[in-house]
């Protein structure tokens, strides 16, 4: 069996659903080892922060859970887009199964900060660009899971979920420069593609190991949700 | 200063655990 044909019997619920179940197992095995190595050098390793002191071991869950409500959105918005294009089942269920976990850590991304805001800014929550814009991310993922849940049809709660996942993709560009385009109280970007990380390495090391607990466990519980999705559609059509 | 990380670590770990605590019950359903 060649790679194209592989591609396009993954595509079928049914033969993708055991695919998920081993993906799954093996992704949340991954991501339990990761989070207590990511924890371990967050609380142990990671030396305590000449300006902001303790407070700053926030960072360990607040940048990986920031960076997977971009991540999880515009992989969201791909199975959508890819769904809409090819009317592929799979494609929406995959959609539809990202943007619960998106919404939690959107949620996690915005609780975190602000717990992290009231000591060094002095403030829960401010309207500057950034904050703003990650809240608004929160009410597209729980549009987009209240906008499908409405409609009882599935391939139209599909399109319909599309079309809303697509046009919120114009979010996370801003998301990600709101703190170069305007003037924010949040900080710049902790870590860039074109310069060398300004923490030390041990700090980065941590972001790095739990943002990558964090990216298995999405993997894990969204193929889990695939495979219920498969199960109830099954059952429904008897 | 405590209560922030702690706040912080407890919810996000309680909110991931209820997840897969609920995923598992849905799982379930749908087994049966």
């Amino acid at each position: 069996m060649n790679a194209t044909v592989k591609w396009f019997w993954y595509a079928s619920p049914q033969t993708f659903f055991p695919l998920a179940g081993t993906i799954a197992r093996w992704c949340g095995i991954g991501a339990a080892v990761l989070a207590g190595l990511g924890l371990y050098i967050g609380f142990f390793v990671a030396p305590t922060d000449a300006q902001q002191g303790e407070v700053y071991r926030i960072i360990f869950i607040h940048v990986p859970a920031a960076w997977m409500s971009m991540f999880l959105y515009v992989m969201m918005a791909f199975w959508a887009a890819l769904g809409l294009a090819f009317s592929t089942r799979l494609s929406g269920m995959l959609a539809a199964a990202l943007a619960p976990t998106g919404a939690l850590f959107t949620f996690i991304a915005l609780w975190t900060g602000s717990l992290w805001g009231k000591p060094t800014w002095g403030t829960y929550w401010v309207w500057d660009a950034r904050l703003t814009s990650e809240l608004i991310l929160l009410f597209l993922y729980l549009g987009f899971i209240a906008l499908r849940a409405a409609i009882d049809d599935p391939r139209r709660a599909d399109r319909a979920g599309a079309v809303l996942a697509i046009v919120g993709v114009v979010n996370i560009p801003i998301i990600y420069y709101s703190v170069s385009w305007w003037n924010t109280l949040h900080q710049g970007a902790s870590v860039s593609f074109t310069k060398a990380p300004s923490m030390a390495a041990t700090m980065f090391a941590g972001m790095i190991v739990m943002a990558l607990a964090f990216w298995l466990y999405s993997i894990a519980v969204s193929m889990v949700r695939v495979r219920c999705a498969i199960r109830e559609m099954s059952g429904e059509r008897g | 200063m405590n209560w922030y990380i702690w706040g912080s670590y407890a919810v996000t770990f309680a909110l991931l655990f209820l997840e897969v605590l609920l995923l598992i019950k849905r799982a379930r359903e749908t087994k049966a």
